[in-house]
């Protein structure tokens, strides 16, 4: 085996062997699935029954929210009998309204007694029907939780306007028509079919840059951690001394290739791992939760019921996420993760070659991961606001920020072949000429000792021979 | 001549180095390589190494210019050494092997020697946090020699042991240099120098000052000068010398008993010294010629370059 295999083959077996290595790239995918798991039961509603006592001052909004309430159940019980056989039956509304018989004042004092069952106390002022800047109020012992406002809200003002409609003698089924609004969806023209309709299943491009963007993320942090590896290796041999002993049979730059090799082989095997990990959760994990993702389940999903409304949302979620370019998706970030990784481990090696402790790293350390973040934020601004505009164009050509914006580019399949071509090639170029760079800075700093460094310093190590 | 360095140069950035700095060693000696901190003998042995290259002049291993295939060898044991801590030393060593070119047969069977001799055999799956600094060492130095380098350069090598693991260091480079391996000993420790060395170089100020045998270089910085001890009274020793000898120094151990240090000048031999005492009737006990230490030559010749330097 040659000099560099062998560097390369101590870097990944000792890092690969690590406790701390096994442990992340087994509890990773599990780590980033409780993750979100935890973000999404926390941001639910809990599914609590809640008591409302209604103080209602106009006489007559309660008598109608009843009727409305009602009618919902009656819809909701017919609709169930419909999707019984899917086994989704909506559950009935968690809100119970009773109205007082009293007065706000004593209304309040049998709210606030300490064995009230009341949770929320909704008070409608007498002239809340005629004047419409008149407001109701929700007075609470807990902050409502969203669900539960904006339910209370829509009866309200559903209530108040079959009440107004009938008082002015509006035709329901007229206000209706003139009320709805029009959606407007963008439709990218590729995503049309010969005749100009909309191909199903094709990613919604907004949805799409935002899984383009997870990987992006992932990017910049494999990025970051490996290259600090890199770095971390590189001031362990000077700090220990041990580099001393290596350079004598190795060639410097066989040292610095060698780990960077080393490493990055360690964080692909990471990531394979976590593929194949998070591949194994999918599968064994989706049956279990109920949950199926088969094209044909979720167009059964859309109905124009408010809360079917939210489901058809995250079936439109699932739908894009199934139909993004995977293969591309995958195999361009391997291949910009590969390039990022070396264009800016070269820079963590000279960084670690550079001073005598990771203390002194971070003067160093921070106009490195200034494009990594800037690459970040601006893409993630780009996305919300002008995806396809200049700003994304350059941000996945300039090789610094390329590997962190050009997957988002990827995943909206916004991007011409060339221009990904052009984009790699910089890349390579530039990695190439970062590890010329980082070659020299690491050759000399490795053995300079007891030095405080500066940027100067190191622009002279470039022109050492 | 196993080694040549021919009028080596090297600067750094405003910084001289080497400065026309030219060697040669003999095979199957020990060369001490001495000069004050910051020398230069460093910037030296990493020429050597080929670890940086000299920005003039030229290295000689065995009649072929310096080149990557010498890496084997050689064998450097460098002043600042260290392995890595969280690697087993049975692994690190080999892994070190390797990269001096052994085969992992060849490695392993020399590595179990070599664990044998010095008595470190069942350390083979430690790791180096678990073991102190003189045990890290004998790693390091075994690691030196394990793949049998024709030059050896070793970088202060007894220091951290203590006095038998140094001497057993010291017994295992001489035995080195019987089976035929050149040493290069660049060390601070004069009385080493003394003890193994046959040659040295002294390199002050980035160039060469001093060079030779260790014994023809301190017969050259004798200064003639002879402590001899008597019996009976120093004013009658001190009287029976001409102006041909100089009392330096004087020492009674009783009232008998005495010690004069005496230097002969001019073409005077010690004949002539004790001729001239026996006849005024001294009665001598023993004469020791003073040879100086290496010590002393080290600070001589450093002190007198260096005032000759800042003069200039």
């Amino acid at each position: 085996m040659n000099k560099t295999g062998l560097i390369i083959k101590r870097e990944y077996l000792t890092r690969v062997k690590k406790k701390s290595f096994i442990l992340m790239t087994v509890l990773g995918p599990i780590l980033f699935a409780g993750f979100f798991a935890a973000i999404v039961l926390l941001a639910m509603p809990k599914e609590e029954n809640y008591n409302i006592l209604v103080v209602d001052e106009t006489t007559i909004m309660y008598e109608g929210m009843e009727l409305i309430l009602k009618k919902e159940r009656t819809k909701r019980i017919i609709d169930n009998k419909a999707r019984e056989a899917n086994n989704k039956v909506e559950e009935d509304s968690f809100l119970q309204f009773h109205e007082a018989k009293s007065s706000y004042a004593s209304a309040i004092v049998e709210f606030q007694k300490e064995d009230s069952k009341y949770d929320y106390l909704v008070y409608l002022p007498p002239n809340l029907i005629d004047k419409a800047d008149n407001k109701a109020n929700l007075v609470y012992k807990k902050a409502p939780n969203s669900p539960t406002e904006t339910k209370i809200t829509s009866l309200i003002n559903e209530t108040r306007e079959a009440l107004l409609m009938e008082k002015e003698g509006v035709d329901k089924a007229k206000y209706d028509k003139i009320k709805t609004k029009v959606g407007l969806t963008p439709i990218a023209s590729t995503n049309l079919d010969e005749s100009g309709n909309p191909i199903e299943n094709k990613a919604e491009f907004k949805i799409a840059a935002f899984a383009g963007f997870g990987f992006s993320i992932i990017i910049v942090m494999f990025i970051l951690t490996f290259g600090m590896q890199v770095m971390r290796g590189v001031i362990e041999e000077k700090t220990n001394r041990i580099i001393e002993v290596i350079i004598s049979s190795v060639k410097p730059f066989q040292i610095m290739m060698g780990k960077i090799v080393g490493v990055g082989l360690v964080g692909l095997t990471q990531f394979l791992f976590w593929i194949i990990l998070t591949g194994i959760l999918v599968t064994v994990i989706t049956p279990l939760l109920g949950l199926d993702s088969s094209p044909e389940a979720m167009s059964q999903m859309s109905s124009t019921d408010m809360a079917e409304m939210v489901d058809s949302g995250k079936g439109q979620v699932l739908n894009t996420i199934f139909s993004l370019p995977w293969l591309a998706l995958v195999s361009s970030f391997l291949v910009y993760f590969l390039g990022g990784y070396l264009l800016y481990s070269a820079l963590y090696a000279a960084i670690g070659a550079a001073v005598d402790s990771e203390t002194d790293t971070q003067q160093f350390l921070v106009p490195v991961m200034i494009p990594l973040m800037l690459g970040l934020y601006v893409a993630q601004l780009s996305v919300m606001t002008n995806p396809e505009g200049p700003a994304m164009f350059w941000l996945s050509m300039i090789p610094l920020t390329s590997p962190v914006v050009m997957l988002i580019r990827i995943a909206m399949e916004s991007v011409e072949l060339w221009e990904v071509l052009l984009s790699i090639g910089i890349l390579a170029l530039t990695f190439v000429g970062t590890t010329w760079l980082g070659g020299r800075i690491y050759k000399t700093g490795i053995l300079m000792y007891g030095k405080k460094v500066t940027y100067k310093e190191m622009f002279k190590w470039i022109r050492y021979k | 001549m196993i080694f040549e360095a021919k009028n080596i140069h090297k600067s750094y950035h405003n910084h001289v180095a080497l400065n026309d700095v030219s060697l040669s060693v003999e095979k199957q000696t020990i060369f001490g390589l001495l000069g004050p901190n910051g020398a230069g003998k460093t910037s030296l042995i990493r020429i050597v190494n080929q670890i940086t290259a000299p920005d003039s002049g030229e290295i000689i291993i065995n009649g072929e210019r310096l080149s990557p295939k010498h890496i084997e060898q050689i064998g450097y044991l460098p002043e600042e050494r260290g392995l890595y801590k969280k690697m087993e030393i049975g692994e690190q060593a080999m892994y070190l092997a390797q990269l001096k070119g052994m085969s992992k047969q060849d490695a392993k069977r020399e590595l179990l020697q070599w664990f044998e001799k010095f008595e470190i055999g069942n350390w083979w799956n430690k790791k180096v946090e678990e073991l102190s600094k003189g045990m890290a060492q004998k790693v390091q130095f075994i690691t030196t020699v394990l793949h049998k380098p024709k030059i050896l350069i070793l970088d202060e090598p007894f220091s951290g042991f203590d006095p038998i693991n140094a001497n057993l260091i010291k017994s295992e480079i001489m035995k080195l240099k019987e089976e035929g391996a050149t040493i290069f000993l660049s060390t601070h420790n004069m009385g080493s120098v003394e003890e193994i060395c046959d040659n040295i170089a002294l390199i002050n100020s980035s160039k060469k000052v001093l060079d030779g045998k260790v014994t023809d270089i301190k017969k050259d910085f004798s200064k003639n000068m002879f402590d001899i001890d008597f019996k009976g009274n120093m004013i009658g020793f001190a009287n029976a010398l001409w102006t041909n000898y100089e009392l330096v120094d004087k020492q009674s151990f009783d009232n008998e008993n005495h010690r004069a240090t005496v230097k002969i000048l001019g073409d005077n031999t010690l004949n002539n010294l004790l001729s001239t005492l026996i006849e005024e009737n001294i009665e001598l006990k023993q004469i020791n010629e003073i040879i100086p230490t290496m010590s002393e030559i080290f600070i001589e010749v450093v002190n007198t370059n260096n005032e000759l330097n800042r003069k200039n």
